[in-house]
């Protein structure tokens, strides 16, 4: 289970970056951790591609933060292995244990743990001066780092002065400042607020493009992975559920715990009946009939499974128009979300939640037709 | 060359996280020989039937434990002295914690720092300034009254039990004050306004809501009060001598004192002592168990203050007369005597004279040694205080595992032990121990920052709990090693703290008595014990003014430093 890392999840994208780089620049081997007894972590193994952005997803107590500060060197696993840029920085057998401060890596962290009794600036520079920067040239590249960030003019101000927006610029400034060759983000924005929060991902991934740095970043908000990263990994109690480019997990999830956790709303017991000539999989859902896409790999499934339908993907229209994966529906409950509108349908099938652009309103207690694409119903394995 | 450092490769040899790290064991050790040693010198003596001077004791019996039955008047003292003082102790403390954190009293930050005042003074101030005001023969209230209403009797009989009580409860409330003080800052007011919303008024809030919310602090700090009681010796020894009341702690202090002196005795009352306040601590800590710390939150919500209208006169005089009794009164008292020629005070400024501070500072050469001695101690015990108060917080918190917690244990293990009976304990560990550190400052030195060590560390704690683990971390991962992790992130956060918890221990230090009395013996003298030889010799102008440089060194650390009450606070 610890390892069944999913091959049909390497796009295009990635697999040639992987060529191109030839090397993973972290990477986790048979990872075990926990605390006083409790293991949280179970086996994961990972690696992140010299460069790229892997978001490791899940909800909380999942062991995503864990495997984070493992690799930063301020857990120690259990057991496996942890490589940085090709060199071995914590091996239970070899007995390596390579401390925080020799791993060359850079972090940010949930409380952003600014340091209140130094200024923007002493912040910014710790790192810096570490490394053996000094004068003029320590300035310029403390003032280069917050300029990223649009926090150049704060340079001498208290830490203590600081709202929690800019204390996360900081931080983010603070981290990328002596230009590491990779970044740890833990929960970077959860304690924003939602406008700001939207505001700092794509500022994070603006910073990514330019800085070109291996990154890892933890989340527990779906829509944050999908919007920053290469890759992401599905975390489920210490063990990886679902690994793949963004698009990939959200369109195939792999389990109804991938399912639910990216949000697709409708989850629809269906019993597998028989495959059609053209290979895609004719099945019974209630009372309607539904034809799905054969998932990739492994034979034809003839049983009881479920299987999820993302509600932006089917579609509605005045009138019902018979066809494959074509019924006739009415509006139960009509809600106005802005962007969206969200329905709430029954069909032969039974109930179902659908989101539709507000440029062509239903009416509740209105008859529509309802189509589903065939390969936009993906068949779950658990 | 920091960035070559970071190239090489560097390889610890820990790999599994150990439950018991050489941090935790090291302290660990030392503290539970420290502790260990004279508690089982003790616990032996008092089974001790042979050579009353022979150690290791020859012959064991329970002839010391049967000798108590025929001195049940001191237990019985002890425990009805200590209940009583409890209780008025905690009404008097849980009255001042409200009125000032939870209502708009006038100058709330000032009595604040006043109501705190009497507890670094020490017990030496209230004891002596009482005997002088309410003694029942000659003390100025009795005077003033025979001859105001011409009645043969005393108004007021400071030595008996009730008077002692008094006086024990003025000095230790500041402790309750501040231990329930600290549960209603960390109150969520919402609480209490969802019951004023509903349509309770104030009163009604604050008994049926504030109060019973309040539970686990102030059950807690009635614990502590009582343990403290059963331990006071100088309030006790004081005031009940002439009338010849005797509670454990004195009559411990006499047969250990006496021609010859009955060691068993005193040590099976010392090891009664510490099974009381054992037990006491045992109780509390069931009664409290699944309780404490529900109701209230980590955030810092700023409460609003309730407007009380027309009782804030009533609640500010309450307030006042705390502060004039426990502090103004003592005070004043003892400065005027400390300026007198004789014995019999006169309140005419022409009649006063510096003659005695000049007497006992620079003339007489064991209060001149007692002064000097007890600065170059809270000096020491401060520094020395604060830097392993510091260390072992940083230990218990960064190892955040179960040995850690055991080590916190051991640490916080002297409050439950009685001063005085750890002193008699640890005065026979150094007698036996190879060196010669008996009659030494050091003897005094390492017995304070044993007793200290829960103030201190306590206050700590607070302070380190404060700090973000992320902090240190942050340094840790851009490249800052375990020594440059300490010095540029940990210690600069930890500075205010570390000053307010050195001033808390330099004070506390100066007004030491009841473990002081034991550790001076050869020839070495310190404040505590120097003001009590003093006083048992006469001379009451002579002793005010010792007491009055001792308090005056208090309140200047007080003044200079002005943060050891934060650090009080947290303690």
């Amino acid at each position: 289970m610890g390892r069944d890392v999913v091959t049909e999840g390497l796009t295009m994208g990635t697999a040639e970056e992987l060529h191109r780089t030839g090397a993973s620049f972290i990477e986790v081997r048979n990872l075990v951790a926990g605390y006083e007894g409790r293991t949280v972590v179970h086996g994961l193994s990972l690696a992140v591609p010299t460069s790229s952005h892997l978001s490791l997803l899940g909800p909380s107590g999942c062991g995503k933060s864990t495997v984070l500060r493992c690799i930063a060197g301020l857990e120690t696993p259990q057991e496996g292995e942890i490589l940085v840029d090709g060199k071995t920085v914590f091996s239970s057998a070899q007995r390596i244990n390579i401390p925080p401060d020799k791993r060359r890596l850079s972090m940010v962290f949930q409380s952003y743990a600014i340091w209140p009794h130094m200024s923007v600036m002493e912040n910014v520079a710790f790192g810096l001066k570490l490394r053996g920067v000094r004068g003029e040239e320590l300035r310029r590249r403390v003032r280069h780092a917050l300029a990223m960030v649009g926090m150049d003019t704060m340079i001498d101000r208290p830490a203590t002065a600081l709202s929690g927006g800019q204390q996360q610029r900081v931080a983010l400034a603070r981290a990328y400042a002596f230009e590491p060759k990779a970044i740890l983000l833990d929960e970077p924005l959860s304690n924003l607020d939602a406008v700001l929060r939207v505001q700092m991902r794509d500022e994070i991934k603006e910073l990514q493009r330019k800085t070109s740095v291996t990154t890892i970043y933890v989340t527990h908000d779906q829509e944050e992975a999908m919007a920053i990263s290469d890759r992401i990994i599905v975390m489920r109690e210490g063990r990886v559920e679902q690994e793949g480019a963004p698009l990939d997990v959200y369109d195939r999830p792999r389990t109804r715990f991938v399912a639910d956790f990216i949000g697709a709303a409708n989850i629809l017991s269906v019993h597998v009946v028989a495959q059609n000539a053209d290979g895609s999989l004719f099945c019974r859902a209630g009372e309607a009939d539904l034809t799905c896409e054969r998932p990739l790999g492994g034979a034809a499934p003839f049983n009881e499974r479920l299987a999820a339908v993302h509600a932006v993907y089917p579609q509605l229209a005045r009138e019902h128009r018979p066809g494959p994966n074509r019924w006739p529906a009415r509006v139960t409950r009509r809600a106005l979300l802005g962007d969206t509108v969200d329905y709430t349908l029954t069909w032969p099938g039974g109930a179902l939640r659908v989101h539709a652009l507000p440029n062509e309103l239903f009416e509740e207690g209105q008859d529509v037709g309802m189509h589903i694409p065939a390969d936009r119903v993906r068949l779950l394995d658990a | 060359m920091r960035t070559s450092a970071l190239n090489q490769p560097v390889v610890t040899t820990s790999v599994a996280r150990p439950g018991l790290s050489l941090d935790v064991a090291v302290p660990l050790l030392a503290l539970s020989s420290l502790l260990g040693m004279p508690i089982a010198l003790i616990a032996t003596s008092a089974f001790n039937v042979g050579d009353p001077e022979a150690l290791p004791v020859t012959e064991y019996g329970f002839g010391p434990t049967l000798e108590i039955f025929e001195h049940l008047d001191w237990i019985w003292h002890s425990i009805a002295m200590s209940a009583c003082a409890t209780v008025l102790c905690v009404a008097i403390g849980v009255t001042l914690a409200w009125i000032v954190n939870r209502t708009q009293l006038p100058a709330a930050g000032l009595f604040r720092i006043l109501i705190t005042i009497p507890y670094p003074l020490g017990p030496l101030v209230g004891a002596l300034a009482w005997v002088e005001l309410a003694a029942p023969d000659g003390g100025l209230i009795n005077k003033a009254y025979v001859s105001l209403t011409g009645m043969p009797g005393p108004l007021i009989d400071i030595t008996s039990l009730g008077g002692i009580v008094f006086v024990l409860a003025l000095v230790e409330a500041p402790v309750v004050f501040l231990m329930v003080g600290a549960a209603m800052d960390r109150m969520n007011p919402a609480l209490e306004e969802c019951a004023s919303v509903i349509g309770a008024n104030h009163w009604r809030t604050a008994f049926r809501i504030s109060l019973p919310l309040m539970m686990p602090a102030i059950l807690s700090a009635a614990v502590f009060v009582f343990s403290a009681a059963m331990a006071a010796f100088a309030i006790p020894a004081i005031l009940g001598a002439k009338s010849r009341f005797y509670v454990v702690t004195t009559a411990i202090y006499v047969l250990f004192q006496g021609y010859p002196p009955n060691l068993p005795l005193a040590s099976a009352l010392g090891l009664l002592l510490i099974g009381f306040t054992a037990l006491s601590v045992w109780a509390s800590a069931r009664i409290l168990r699944g309780r404490s710390y529900v109701v209230v939150t980590g955030k810092t919500y700023r409460p609003q203050p309730i407007d009380v209208r027309g009782w804030t006169p009533l609640l500010t005089g309450i307030v006042c007369l705390y502060v004039f009794l426990s502090l103004v009164l003592p005070l004043g008292t003892l400065l005027i005597a400390s300026l007198q020629t004789s014995s019999d005070l006169r309140f005419d400024p022409s009649d006063w004279t510096l003659a005695n501070y000049a007497y006992v500072i620079l003339d007489l050469p064991t209060t001149r040694q007692a002064i000097v001695n007890s600065v170059i101690l809270g000096v020491a015990t401060g520094t020395i205080g604060v830097f392993l108060s510091t260390l072992l917080a940083i230990i218990v918190h960064r190892a955040d595992n179960r040995a850690g917690r055991i080590l916190e244990q051991v640490i916080m293990l002297p409050q439950a032990l009685p001063r005085l009976i750890f002193a008699f304990g640890f005065l026979w560990m150094i007698l036996l121990l190879p060196f010669k550190i008996y009659g030494t400052l050091f003897a005094l030195l390492l017995g304070y920052l044993v007793i200290f060590l829960p103030l201190g560390y306590r206050a700590m704690s607070g302070v380190v709990v404060q700090v973000d683990r992320a902090l240190d971390e942050a340094a840790h991962v851009f490249g800052a090693g375990r020594a440059r992790v300490l010095w540029s992130i940990t210690l600069p956060l930890l500075r205010p703290g570390m000053v307010s918890t050195w001033a808390l221990l330099f004070m506390v230090s100066i007004g030491e008595v009841s473990a002081s009395i034991f550790l001076v013996s050869g020839g070495i003298q310190v404040l505590g014990p120097a003001v009590l030889n003093f006083w048992e010799s006469g001379g009451l102008p002579q002793v005010s003014a010792l007491v009055i440089v001792q308090s005056g060194i208090v309140l200047l650390t007080m003044l200079l430093i002005g943060r050891g009450t934060a650090a009080l606070a947290r303690g």
